[in-house]
């Protein structure tokens, strides 16, 4: 009897598939990760990207696109439930009653989406250039700042407002993102089609969400009453069935299920959604969500136009405490936490990547010249954000360790 | 600078509380530890000095001025829980009573970072964040240091009916403990907690103390966590063993109706048997435990009877008092608990069963605070 007869010790299908890879993925990046924490001044995320950037194009090739490719799956889960997540740190009720804070994050993303997409537009680039670079280069990333409270058990006020700040700068970016789309797909369309597309994407996506929402609270409320295990289920379910459905219509699948998260922390007025506790899942779905960050990163853009990358370094960092700082009396933040808050702002969004990659679909001149910019400030910001952020954190004494001695 | 022992002396009768309160996180419904930041908010404002820090970061205490007559008491609370409440708004964060929160973890707490609770972390290690509990300290005025002992052991027989009717701390760590004061297990831990000791002359207390202070087991009557404590420098007798209640009107009752009670023992005069402490831990272990249908030992009538049959009796002789204080809506308030058997945890029990979940029996906690 020899190899060929023993049919059962033949292998099926290739070795990496989508889940091989996502195990081999998952073990490599914790560990790589967990390398890192041990040093105590860098977060595990800054272990995943770098995993991403070592085994990505830029250095040893080992990932190829048809990989990413069959990693669809994953990332679909991880960017639907990291953008939940994020929507569930947008309170209204808190920015209507602390003014100081909303005009901080008001002030914050206005002033970086203008100043960023000023500079690139003086920079001789196209109005809707301008735009997009802008939107991708102001978006704060609350997915790190998640993390980060996680893995220190931080908190405060400092990771308190900087992660509601984020989650309203995520919200206005996918906003003016999804009403951008339809001029960005449609260069050539009549305006008032733009504008019907636009409006119908926007409202859309916001209405799908809300939707997804009242199903939620009915099931939450009926069927799934106080049994957090039962309603996490649902809730993945229902992340599931609107990212479908919002492609089926043609809707922001991002915007959608933000507002999912935004409607469940601010219209869930019976109470019968629980504060699920989605530690563990979010951890592991949004190690792909770096590793794949550490993939895309592009640093070309230090050496082509250095300078342009280097001022919107500096404007956003400039913008971003600058903004916090404004209106830290009207907030009653001491100085201190005004920096420190403006300073754990820095992460760049992980859906920068993706609207990036969007933008390059529809538009692959226009996507080409985007990623020129937008991917090396998201290679310094993928690198140094999440950094900074820990450091802020610890400084500001809102780190937490169990395991101390009391 | 040595502690000093002279008794301060009142031209009237009086009583003022101390109250301990949660803060709530309002997404989460568990202890936000924002105690630090919350005082320095209030920095400037008409109650900055009523308001100091507790133990660990997710508690903050309310202190209230002397008072003779009920509402000028509770007008003050109100004004400075209105004050409270605008700044928790602003900060996104909720405020109640209740003596536990029911499913906070102490192991996550923080201690404050003053000289005076780092030194107790340093003493007691895990002790001082498993102290994260909330109660109601009551001061009640004396006219010298001889009254304030005696009052401190006539008192002691009804520390029962004051956790009774105070009791709000059903739920500890996350479950229902079967207890309708959990909180006192907290405090026992403590090394110097229990009675004071049986001294009636003030003279003799300052020796006794003085030894403590030689020994190093103590510095101030701060250190000595009795149930009930003969406090000089503010010439009062505190009683501690009390819960925060749910509201500011209960807390307020209560402590009119300790206040009445006091004044009614310092009246009468009567003897005390030493034999009362003979009974005393377990009147206060029934009273925690049952509540106001739990069992007591009457060491002077020698039998045995509900706190709530004890509660109705001792009403009916404090209504003269009541009537001097105009606090006869608070007794009568105290006479209903009783009779009903109807205290804070059986409300919060009440809260879980509609409910099922100890996230809303903090949110209902958080909405009677702010309507009470």
């Amino acid at each position: 009897m020899n190899y060929s007869d023993l049919t059962f010790l033949h292998p099926r299908g290739h070795l990496f598939d989508a889940l091989t890879f996502f195990g081999v993925l998952l073990l490599i990046c914790h560990t790589m990760g967990e390398l890192l924490f041990k040093t105590k001044f860098i977060p595990r995320i800054s272990g995943y990207i770098i995993t991403g950037i070592l085994l990505g194009p830029n250095v040893f090739n080992l990932i190829n696109k048809s990989m990413l490719v069959d990693m669809r799956f994953f990332i679909d889960i991880s960017v639907g439930l990291t953008l939940f997540v994020i929507g569930r740190y947008l309170d209204f009720k808190w920015l209507i009653n602390d003014k100081g804070l909303l005009c901080t994050s008001l002030l914050e993303f206005f002033l970086t989406l203008f100043g960023i997409g000023g500079l690139v537009f003086f920079s001789g680039s196209s109005f809707i250039y301008a735009l997009l670079a802008a939107i991708i280069i102001s978006t704060t990333s609350p997915a790190i700042m998640v993390l980060i409270t996680q893995d220190l058990n931080a908190v405060g006020p400092v990771s308190r407002r900087s992660l509601l700040i984020a989650a309203t700068n995520n919200f206005l970016a996918l906003s003016i993102f999804s009403l951008a789309f339809p001029f960005l797909k449609l260069q050539h369309a009549g305006v008032e089609y733009q504008i019907m597309y636009s409006c119908y994407r926007f409202l859309g996506s916001l209405f799908l969400g809300f939707i997804s929402f009242k199903i939620l609270e009915f099931l939450s409320l009926y069927i799934f009453p106080k049994r957090n295990q039962e309603q996490l289920i649902l809730l993945i379910g229902i992340l599931i069935l609107a990212s479908g459905l919002s492609q089926y219509l043609n809707l922001s699948i991002y915007l959608t299920l933000l507002s999912i998260g935004v409607a469940t922390r601010n219209l869930d007025s019976d109470h019968g959604i629980l504060d699920y506790n989605l530690e563990l899942f979010t951890h592991i779905f949004f190690i792909p969500l770096f590793f794949i960050t550490g993939c895309y990163l592009d640093f070309s853009g230090f050496i082509h136009t250095p300078l342009l990358i280097l001022s919107c370094i500096g404007m956003r960092y400039m913008t971003k405490v600058s903004s916090v700082y404004a209106f830290r009396n009207l907030s009653f933040l001491t100085k201190q936490q005004a920096i420190y808050i403006g300073t754990a702002l820095m992460p760049l969004s992980i859906t920068a990547i993706s609207i990036t990659t969007i933008a390059s679909d529809l538009n692959p001149e226009l996507g080409s010249r985007l990623l020129a910019i937008t991917s090396s400030c998201i290679g310094f910001f993928g690198i140094v954000g999440p950094i900074i952020s820990q450091y802020v954190l610890l400084k500001s004494n809102e780190a937490f360790d169990n395991l101390k001695r009391v | 600078m040595a502690y000093s022992m002279d008794f301060k002396k009142f031209d009237c009768n009086n009583v003022g509380i101390e109250l301990e309160l949660q803060l709530i996180n309002l997404n989460t419904y568990n202890l936000i530890l924002e105690s630090s930041d919350f005082l320095r908010r209030l920095k400037g404002t008409d109650i900055e000095h009523k308001i100091k820090p507790e133990v660990t970061q997710s508690m903050l205490e309310i202190n209230s001025s002397p008072h003779q007559c009920y509402n000028s008491l509770l007008q003050e609370l109100q004004l400075i829980k209105a004050e409270l409440n605008e700044t928790a708004k602003i900060m996104h964060i909720g405020i109640c009573g209740a003596g536990t929160h029911p499913f906070q973890k102490w192991k996550e707490q923080k201690v404050f970072q003053n000289d005076r609770f780092l030194n107790l972390t340093e003493q007691y290690g895990y002790l001082t964040k498993q102290f994260t509990v909330f109660g109601q300290h009551i001061h009640i005025s004396c006219k010298n240091g001889d009254d304030a002992l005696y009052l401190c052991h006539a008192l002691a027989y009804f520390i029962p009916h004051l956790i009774a009717l105070s009791a709000s701390s059903p739920f500890s760590q996350g479950v229902d403990t079967s207890f309708d004061c959990s909180r006192l297990s907290a405090i026992s831990a403590f090394p110097l907690s229990g009675t004071p000791p049986w001294i009636f002359n003030w003279n003799e207390f300052e020796e006794y103390f003085q030894k403590l202070i030689n020994l190093n087991i103590a510095n101030t009557m701060k250190d000595c966590y009795w149930d009930i404590r003969p406090k000089p420098e503010y010439g009062t007798v505190e009683i501690r063993i009390v819960d925060t209640p749910l509201t500011i009107q209960k807390a307020a009752d209560i402590a009119f109706f300790a206040y009445n009670l006091s004044q009614y023992l310092l009246d009468e005069r009567k003897e005390i048997n030493r034999e009362l402490y003979l009974v005393y831990f377990v009147n206060r272990f029934r009273a925690s435990r049952f509540g106001l249908t739990g069992l007591i030992n009457d060491i002077y009538n020698k039998d045995q009877k509900t706190i709530k049959d004890d509660i109705l009796h001792i009403c009916y002789k404090l209504e003269s008092y009541a009537r001097k204080s105009e606090s006869m809506g608070a007794l009568e308030r105290i006479r209903l608990s009783a009779l009903n058997e109807e205290n804070d945890a059986a409300w919060l029990r009440s809260q879980l069963e509609k409910y099922h979940s100890l996230e809303d029996v903090v949110r209902s906690q958080m909405e009677i605070w702010e309507r009470g």
